[in-house]
């Protein structure tokens, strides 16, 4: 079995009486998509930052590319949530900068600029000043600083936010791509859907600690809402009776929600409502992230293990 | 250092390769440096020639007088003459320079004047002044009655002008200056005493030092280099090192407002971060010192007095420089680190600003007394010691011992060490906090932080 990229046991940090970080532990496997999600001072960005050694934890450790995140810096790429860019500095300049920083040649480094700021269809940009460029154009040159070096670790914070549709859909091709290279890719973001059309796996921690980390598949298993959505076509009605349906709820939109009791098959309740009544759509619904998250966040259910959770509907 | 270098590059690149530097510390030097000589050109006193004739009424023997005193060298090349009194002190070739038929042209350029002089009745006092109105005279002189007194009232003593219109302040007083020489001159000897013998007297001497030197040879000691030597060397110090000080606190800020710290922090560590800064703004700060100091030696050498700044001064500079540099960048690095906004940043720097002044206020003291109780106890205080030093080792005065040059040397890179320490302690906790300045107590906790 290979050695994860990530590797981090007990690790606890505290900020004055904040206790930012608390008693973490989760290992990241090598080439993973990796969604590390949490609402607002979960405490992401400072396990993002003592991942980066740029801070420190109180206690436990963190091993990043077999060793200390100062070593393999070079081997890491990062984009922070807090970011920005030299106004004054030209564009290729800056990139150039940033790939010496990271161990490049000048040389290798403006050649790798250019041809990022060609793929991110910023060509026409790279003697203009920084400060000359939209907030956008700016989020995509700071995106090509964390990857121009080829790193096997990328770790980016909020990749998405600023960036019109189009620009999001080409940013997420590229960290599809990078992923199919093999390299190891770490995203915080608050856009959950983006987490989940993404990632493979999902890490979610509040208040300094870990409350989810699951494959998304694992986590649709677990928190199947087993609910059937259905909206009977106009005249026609679902019995009142189906067996294994213990509440039904009448929705805004004029169909209907059922919720299904823990044993029954619900492909098999569905059957039964077709040929019970001709309907416009059916289906079995499933498990937003967003659900997930604000479930888990808001209500604080985290207290127990998340394998003993059931959606509320059905407890 | 691989990543030191891009950084330390980057620094050096933005602060001194562009416009505002190179116009601001290099090219204004270079070009004030023969403004000052071409500047009294532009501001030399010019005006026509003085002709025509002065009408004094009041005293024949004044108007006599004053004739004499008008064809005399003295008179025609008075401002030439006063200047060479002035400059008795100063080396031969400044001197020399400053006698240059160029630079008196400009500089101190005699008034020419074709000038005679009348004595007119009080009676035609009237007609003269219609003759000045129609431009035939300059002026008219009316001199109070009971002027020529060994003791005149204040009233007697006034001269009275009616002047032609336009005449310029500066034959005025070339006029006004006449005349009251004449008129001191007419009461001096009515007093049974020869004036210009008295004038002669009167004349202070001038005086040469010649300091002994350890081989017994001699060599002239100028009063107003010992003077000025020690307070040009700090202002040097000061100007090189604050410069760039300012530098690199903006800078920092910069990178902290715009965010692009934590992006630095991403590739480098918070004490190659600092390192490549200060570095670079280090050899910046060498620009300055080498622009400023070099155009000073130049102007030294083309005035042959080299010898003023003996090699171990220079030295001295450089050791001492260094010193105050890397003390005046660990303070502004690390206020620059713990700050979002310059506002903020004043509000830190200045306790440390008032110390750091002192040498200021003090360098006359210090350089007159280089081993006075004051001079000796703000040398080993840090960080005055390197501002201190240079105004002591300069000053020609009584030497320095060594012990204590040695010492200050030690002591002071020692507290730069130490003060680079806690700067790199405060800036790697700096650079991540955002919001309101710390205080200093929290600096200290910053300090201490894990």
């Amino acid at each position: 079995m290979s050695q994860p990229t990530i590797r981090i046991e007990h690790v606890d940090k505290r900020f004055g009486t904040v206790h930012a970080v608390n008693d973490l532990s989760f290992e990241v496997p090598s080439g993973s998509l990796l969604g590390f999600l949490g609402p607002n001072g979960a405490g992401k960005s400072s396990t993002i930052r003592m991942i980066m050694s740029i801070i420190y934890p109180d206690r436990g450790s963190i091993s990043v590319l077999g060793g200390s995140a100062l070593a393999a810096k070079n081997r890491i790429g990062y984009l922070p949530e807090e970011r920005g860019v030299y106004r004054k500095m030209r564009v290729g300049e800056f990139l150039r900068y940033i790939g010496r920083l990271k161990g490049m040649t000048g040389h290798d480094a403006g050649l790798a600029a250019t041809t990022w700021l060609d793929r991110m269809e910023l060509g026409r940009v790279e003697r203009k000043r920084c400060e000359e460029l939209s907030k956008g154009m700016q989020q995509k040159i700071q995106f090509i600083a964390s990857i121009i070096h080829e790193p096997d670790l990328l770790i980016f914070d909020e990749p998405f936010s600023g960036l019109d549709p189009v620009n999001a859909e080409l940013m997420n091709t590229i960290i599809r791509e990078l992923h199919a290279q093999g390299r190891t890719i770490i995203f915080s973001t608050h856009v959950l859907h983006q987490a989940e059309q993404l990632c493979e796996r999902i890490m979610l921690i509040d208040r300094g600690r870990m409350i989810l980390d699951d494959t998304m598949e694992g986590i649709h298993r677990t928190f199947d809402p087993r609910t059937i959505e259905v909206d009977p076509l106009p005249g026609h009605s679902i019995p009142d009776q189906l067996d294994g349906v213990v509440q039904r709820t009448a929705t805004d939109t004029g169909g209907i929600e059922l919720h299904l009791d823990e044993s029954i098959d619900p492909h098999a309740v569905m059957r039964r409502i077709v040929d019970a009544a001709p309907v416009r759509s059916i289906r079995l619904r499933r498990p937003t992230l967003d659900d997930v998250f604000v479930m888990l966040v808001r209500d604080r259910l985290h207290e127990t293990h998340y394998d003993q959770l059931v959606p509320e509907e059905t407890a | 250092m691989n990543r030191i270098w891009p950084i330390t590059w980057r620094e050096f690149k933005y602060t001194a390769l562009t416009k505002a530097f190179i116009i601001g510390s290099i090219i204004v030097p270079i070009v004030m440096f023969p403004l000052m000589i071409v500047l009294p050109m532009l501001f030399a006193p010019t005006s026509e020639p003085l002709q025509g004739t002065l009408v004094v009424v009041g005293s024949q023997e004044v108007a006599l007088q004053a004739e004499t005193l008008s064809q005399k060298d003295e008179r025609r090349h008075g401002n030439a003459l006063q200047l060479d009194a002035a400059m008795s002190d100063m080396p031969d070739a400044l001197r020399e320079a400053a006698s240059d038929p160029l630079l008196n042209t400009a500089g101190a350029a005699p008034l020419e004047y074709e000038l005679r002089i009348e004595h007119g009745e009080r009676p035609m006092l009237d007609t003269y002044k219609q003759r000045v109105q129609d431009q035939e005279l300059i002026a008219v002189a009316v001199l109070h009655e009971g002027i020529l007194e060994a003791e005149p009232s204040a009233k007697a003593n006034t001269i009275e002008f009616f002047v032609r219109p336009g005449l310029s302040p500066r034959h005025l007083s070339f006029i006004d200056d006449l005349l009251t020489d004449a008129v001191v001159e007419v009461r001096v000897n009515a007093a049974g005493v020869d004036y210009s013998t008295m004038r002669a007297m009167m004349r202070a001497p001038s005086s040469v030092t010649k300091r002994i030197q350890e081989d017994g040879g001699e060599k002239r000691e100028y009063e107003w280099a010992k003077r000025l030597i020690p307070i040009a060397f700090m202002i040097l110090v000061w100007i090189a090192t604050f410069t760039s000080g300012n530098y690199l606190l903006t800078t920092t800020i910069e990178e902290k407002s715009s965010k692009v710290m934590e992006v630095l922090l991403s590739a480098a560590s918070p004490m190659e971060i600092m390192s490549g800064k200060i570095i670079g703004q280090a050899m910046v700060s060498l620009i300055t010192l080498c622009m400023y100091g070099g155009l000073g030696i130049i102007a030294l050498i083309a005035l042959s007095q080299a010898d003023l700044i003996p090699p171990m001064m220079i030295v001295y500079l450089l050791l001492f420089f260094v010193m105050a540099y890397f003390m005046i960048a660990s303070i502004m690095a690390s206020v620059g680190s713990a700050v979002s906004d310059l506002h903020d940043a004043q509000s830190l720097i200045g306790p440390a600003m008032i110390v750091l002044i002192l040498p200021l206020f003090l360098w006359v003291p210090i350089s007159e007394s280089p081993n006075g109780t004051l001079a000796v106890v703000t040398s080993f205080i840090p960080p005055l010691t390197p501002f201190v030093m240079i105004l002591r080792v300069t000053a020609s005065g009584d030497p320095i011992p060594f012990w204590q040059i040695a010492v200050a040397l030690v002591e002071g890179y020692v507290a730069v060490l130490a003060m680079m320490w806690m700067c790199a302690r405060i800036f790697r906790v700096g650079v991540l906090m955002q919001g309101k300045a710390p205080s200093p107590l929290e600096l200290v906790k910053w300090i201490r932080f894990r």
